[in-house]
């Protein structure tokens, strides 16, 4: 019947319309990331412990050797891929950090500076949730760790 | 008198609505027509059976009495109840419950604690993060890469040679 095709017409009209609706932010959310970035302070001076750290603090303890890891600064920023950003660390380092996706994965290339002296400079394929771990930069009689995570 | 007249004499006889002067008549007919007395004696044995079924039924109670005794066969239930309500009775279900409850909930507190979190399992091996290079501008620094067993996560570390370091003027 006439009366029945239209209404059959305008049924997937409206799904269309639907999945346009409802597509475009779902594709927009997932060129959006949010970016962790956490700096710590691992040492061997005897401290106490750091609850703000208790989300990575037992994982550090089984990678590194240090006696204690303190907290300095903490980063959460919203990011839009692909883009590029920088951080101001508590201290005085810099990180730039250029971000796109890639095959599911946030393909972030990373420069840490002090002053104009680039410390480290590496480019990482990583999966939202798993964070990466940079390190190595002496700070206070102790090393700076970086841990990256994109959520 | 007729044979009708006999049988309606007889009924209000049995029902004893009969007076005495038509017993006395009913008895001469009834001695006259054999027939009859033997119809007489029938009903008389069924208004016996009758009555004697009759006076086997118990009397009626009255409300108030029916419902006495259903408070008191209530009250014999409870008190019956209540002597062992501790071994068997609905609050040893609600107990038993409560018991099975706390457990669950004590093995779920457990399980909760000493298992590790989904955060504390190590990564695997297709979400690990992959290193495409790592470069250093400091000449005295060395760049390692590495992902611990444990965890399953990626390490960029770097080590710099602290003397080389101070000797070029690097503050740290």
């Amino acid at each position: 019947m006439p009366v029945r095709n239209k209404l059959r017409g305008s049924y997937w009209i409206v799904c269309l319309g639907l999945m346009g609706v409802l597509g475009v932010p779902l594709a927009a959310a997932q060129q959006t990331v949010t970016m962790d970035v956490l700096l710590i302070h691992a040492s061997d001076r005897p401290a106490a412990l750091d609850t703000r750290l208790d989300r990575v603090e037992f994982r550090l303890r089984r990678i590194f050797g240090f006696e204690h890891y303190g907290f300095l600064q903490q980063e959460r920023t919203l990011l839009t891929l692909p883009t590029q950003t920088r951080v101001r660390l508590v201290t005085g380092h810099v990180v730039q950090l250029r971000a796109e996706r890639l095959n599911g994965r946030i393909r972030a290339h990373i420069e840490w500076y002090q002053d104009q002296e680039r410390l480290v400079a590496t480019t990482i394929t990583q999966r939202r949730g798993v964070p990466a771990i940079l390190g190595g930069p002496p700070h206070d009689e102790g090393n700076l760790i970086l841990v990256l995570e994109f959520e | 008198m007729n044979k009708l007249k006999a049988q309606q004499w007889m009924s209000q006889a049995l029902d004893g609505e009969l007076s005495a002067r038509r017993r006395q008549r009913l008895e001469q007919w009834l001695a006259a027509h054999p027939e009859d007395r033997v119809l007489w004696d029938q009903w008389q044995q069924i208004g016996s059976q009758l009555r004697a079924a009759v006076e086997a039924v118990p009397p009626l109670r009255s409300s108030a009495q029916a419902w006495a005794g259903i408070r008191a066969e209530l009250d014999d239930q409870k008190a019956a109840a209540g002597a062992w309500t501790w071994f068997g009775g609905r609050s040893a279900a609600w107990a038993g419950s409560l018991a099975a409850l706390l457990i669950i909930a004590t093995g779920v507190w457990w399980w909760s604690f000493y298992t590790p979190t989904p955060v504390s399992t190590a990564v695997a091996e297709v979400d690990r993060t992959q290193v495409e290079w790592i470069d250093t501008d400091i000449e005295s620094a060395m760049p390692v890469v590495y992902t611990d067993a444990g965890t399953g996560l990626t390490v960029i570390w770097v080590s710099f040679d602290e003397e080389k370091r101070e000797d070029n003027g690097y503050a740290g």
